[in-house]
């Protein structure tokens, strides 16, 4: 009689722990996100006709393409919004950022400095095999609507940090996708 | 009695009729399934949350260039005579352009900018041909990169961008 009571009681399943572990998860990736997105800031791309930009290999595309890239993005204010622009505003560069370092536009000697930096970086880093001084790239990471006067310097200040190799950033045209 | 007042005591009521074991038992067996609400609500919140913040984020690739080395690589004879692209913003937002390539007249259609490359690649070789761009201070860098882009759909191999910034 006691053994056909439990049998028939209600057994519930507590939910708590997986809602609190569901909330632990979106709290973690969030955040892992926003510092993943830190690196590159956000900028709105120059689109090219029938871009020859190459983009990631789309076979693989979370490989990382640009070990020996020393990037320089350079923002406006207006980041990766292309709404309500004041174009006489987006035309001005607001800052050089490499990596998370941001620096002041205007600012070449820190500029050229950062540049120097990453360079040796790259060539010290031991997860980066066979890269040699020649291998190292300038990728300018720039707003479509900053005027030339304002990114011109990072060219110079690549120059100074002995880096003849540049590549533009570019959004890929899908219709005429350029191949690795 | 008025009908509010049945009301009340139908909705009140915490008169418990007897129930017999046999059918309590039957009743408890219906209700052994757990609650799956609260999973589908986070389900739903997470979802929406995701679709609200999440912004798709456009396909981005990088276009190889050259550089000039520092200290004056232009005093260097080259053995070809480059082409030269002059990039003059137009309009007073500077939001048009004109791009002039040597003798051609000028043009602000980059598919025009294409051919006149492309009719002097046709000329020689196009991987040792120097093009060099001159690019106004206050030309937006979009049109920069069309003007380097037409350069390389064209073949062309030796890039460069001038020291001044007027042409």
């Amino acid at each position: 009689m006691a053994k056909k009571q439990i049998t028939g009681s209600i057994q519930e399943v507590n939910l708590t722990p997986m809602i609190d572990s569901t909330f632990q998860l979106i709290i973690f990736f969030i955040l892992t996100a926003q510092m993943a997105s830190q690196e590159l800031a956000k900028v709105s791309l120059p689109e090219p006709v029938k871009s020859m930009a190459i983009g990631a290999d789309p076979d693989k595309p979370d490989q990382p393409t640009n070990l020996n890239n020393v990037t320089v993005n350079v923002v406006n204010k207006y980041g990766d919004s292309d709404d309500n622009r004041q174009m006489e505003l987006a035309g001005k560069a607001e800052c050089y950022q490499l990596g998370q370092n941001k620096i002041d536009a205007g600012n070449i000697e820190a500029l050229t400095a950062a540049i120097k930096e990453r360079k040796a970086q790259i060539l010290s880093d031991k997860n980066i095999k066979n890269v040699k001084e020649g291998d190292i790239i300038v990728e300018i990471r720039a707003d479509k609507d900053i005027v030339f006067q304002d990114i011109e310097p990072v060219m110079r200040a690549a120059a100074e940090a002995k880096i003849n190799k540049m590549s533009m950033t570019a959004l890929v045209d899908p219709e005429h996708r350029v191949k690795r | 009695m008025p009908i509010n007042e049945i009301m009340q005591i139908e909705e009140g009521s915490e008169e418990q009729h007897y129930v017999a074991p046999r059918q309590k038992r039957q009743m408890d067996k219906k209700s052994m399934q757990p609650p799956l609400t609260p999973i589908i609500d986070v389900t739903f919140e997470l979802l929406l949350y995701f679709l609200l913040t999440s912004t798709f984020r456009k396909d981005e690739g990088q276009i190889p260039a050259s550089l000039p080395a520092a200290g004056g690589a232009a005093s260097e004879a080259p053995p070809f005579r480059p082409i030269r692209i002059i990039i003059m913003p137009q309009g007073s937002l500077r939001d048009q352009v004109v791009y002039t390539v040597d003798n051609n007249p000028p043009t602000d259609k980059p598919e025009m900018l294409y051919a006149y490359l492309e009719s002097r690649a046709k000329t020689g070789d196009p991987a040792e041909i120097p093009v060099l761009i001159k690019s106004d201070g206050f030309a937006r860098w979009k049109f920069v990169v069309e003007a380097f882009n037409a350069a390389v759909r064209a073949q062309f191999k030796k890039i460069a961008f001038s020291g001044d910034g007027a042409g």
